[in-house]
């Protein structure tokens, strides 16, 4: 393997390791109750778009963050499978029926579970997942379900296994959002900037993307000036 | 004639370039000479946080201090019951040096956050250590073995020397044997270089890259063409972090 004449360090394609892409996984859990109806609605589903558009801008971040989206409106459904941005089709999503956000958290934290543990068993490197809550309500399942949903929030977030967002639009209850994380204060969505928090949203996981960075990502800023959000009162 | 063959060379990555952030990574290699003969191959690798603003002084401090610390106490090492011992205090060694110069600095310990692997390769042992990812690779040709394969929960939650206790981040490993392969390299160079289904070295791309340390005819060019390789197009398509590698090999005659 040796006899061809010198010329510096070369290794052919096929020498290289074939792993898979490490992944960034995120889940959406989207507010699709009756409140969410007309404008809301609608550019929400105009920001999903965006959010696609945006990561497809990037090689590596077309290939690496996975979405996943859980809407809650009624019932709560998996309106989207974990794919690459690639592959991803926003769905059209429609305003309907009661908030049952508790129920949209845990069933986001276990498919999230799931998954990283298909990652572990194909040799799929992934980054500390994003977990992003969109709501202009209140939950509607109940104290006990929604005070387990938010021990599995705090767990979930102490043992870093997930990062978690959860952002207010409306007439959102920011006193409950607040029971969620001790340690992360919710967003309030300036108007209805759907659009631009999904290119904030975006470009974060495209920085995290990008390298194997430590524990606290530098992310762009979210509030102040020109910001899509601001801290609640 | 010299006994080690060894290409050393680092390259920003792609997206450091665009962010005008420095090259986090550093990296050291050196000899402990016992009459004319060089008795120890000395590496330190380290990768400094990417999240924390001085990382790129923290792993070159964390580099100079290891070897500095091992070249001192080369006797410790020559005795395979204290060399384990002597390379995990050449660690404790670096986080001091790390912390003083935080203090100095006014600065928090956070901020020079970094990784750091060391290989310290003898005549018939050689030893091991790491904290955080990348790799040591080590082996006989055909042979290659990681020293330590990092089981992080994600690739963003890696160790730093300053980040705990380095009695629950550092892994030694002892060879006591010959060893005429050796490679260290910073997380960057992962996806191309490591498999992550087995947790081992990528054997295709080492034989390949130590094949060619053995075929240069002049040595001393290793190291200019192997930083070229690190910032080819064909390594920067497949990894756009820091990545750092260096690459030793026994010369035969000094192995029989």
């Amino acid at each position: 393997m040796n006899q061809e004449p010198y010329s510096g360090f070369k290794v052919t394609e096929q020498e290289f390791a074939d792993n898979p892409d490490p992944r960034v996984p995120c889940v959406l859990l989207l507010d699709t109750s009756a409140s969410m109806s007309g404008e809301p609605i609608a550019e929400l589903n105009l920001g999903l778009q965006q959010y696609r558009d945006e990561l497809l801008m990037d090689n590596l971040a077309s290939r690496r963050v996975e979405v996943a989206i859980f809407r809650f409106g009624g019932d709560v459904g998996l309106e989207r499978d974990f794919v690459i941005a690639r592959q991803f089709d926003p769905p059209a999503l429609q305003a309907s029926g009661h908030t049952p956000m508790a129920e949209a958290i845990m069933r986001g934290i276990k498919h999230l579970e799931e998954r990283k543990a298909t990652y572990q068993s194909n040799g799929v490197a992934y980054y500390r997942p994003w977990i992003f809550l969109i709501t202009d309500g209140e939950p509607t399942d109940g104290d006990d379900a929604w005070r387990v949903a938010c021990e599995a929030v705090r767990l979930g977030e102490q043992q870093k296994k997930f990062t978690f967002f959860a952002v207010g639009t409306g007439a959102a209850n920011y006193d409950k959002l607040r029971q969620l994380s001790p340690t992360r204060q919710p967003l309030r969505l300036k108007g209805i900037a759907f659009r631009e928090m999904f290119r904030w949203l975006s470009n974060s996981q495209t920085r995290v993307s990008q390298s194997q960075v430590g524990t606290h990502i530098a992310l762009p800023p979210a509030t102040g000036d020109g910001g899509w959000a601001d801290v609640p009162t | 004639m010299r006994p080690w063959r060894v290409a050393q060379a680092a390259a920003l990555g792609t997206s450091h370039l665009a962010d005008s952030v420095p090259c986090q990574d550093s990296h050291l290699v050196d000899f402990v000479v016992a009459g004319e003969r060089a008795k120890w191959l000395l590496v330190a690798v380290a990768d400094g946080a990417g999240s924390a603003s001085l990382s790129h002084l923290g792993s070159r401090i964390a580099c100079t201090t290891a070897i500095l610390h091992l070249k001192s106490n080369a006797d410790a090492l020559a005795n395979v019951e204290t060399a384990g011992e002597c390379v995990r205090q050449c660690f404790a060694a670096a986080l001091r040096e790390v912390e003083d110069l935080a203090k100095r600095e006014g600065a928090s310990v956070r901020e020079f956050a970094t990784t750091l692997q060391v290989a310290a390769i003898g005549d018939r042992h050689s030893v091991f250590g790491q904290v955080g990812d990348g790799a040591i690779i080590w082996g006989e040709p055909g042979e290659l073995r990681v020293a330590h394969w990092p089981d992080q929960a994600a690739l963003n939650l890696t160790d730093f020397i300053t980040s705990a206790p380095l009695s629950e981040t550092l892994h030694i490993a002892i060879a006591p044997s010959t060893i005429r392969r050796v490679a260290c390299m910073t997380d960057g160079l992962a996806p191309l270089l490591l498999d992550f289904r087995t947790k081992g070295p990528h054997g295709p791309a080492f034989e390949r890259l130590f094949a060619t340390c053995t075929a240069a005819p002049d040595p001393s060019d290793l190291s200019e063409d192997l930083a070229k390789f690190l910032d080819s197009p064909q390594v920067n398509h497949r990894t756009d972090d820091d990545k750092t590698l260096v690459l030793a090999v026994r010369n035969e005659e000094d192995a029989a």
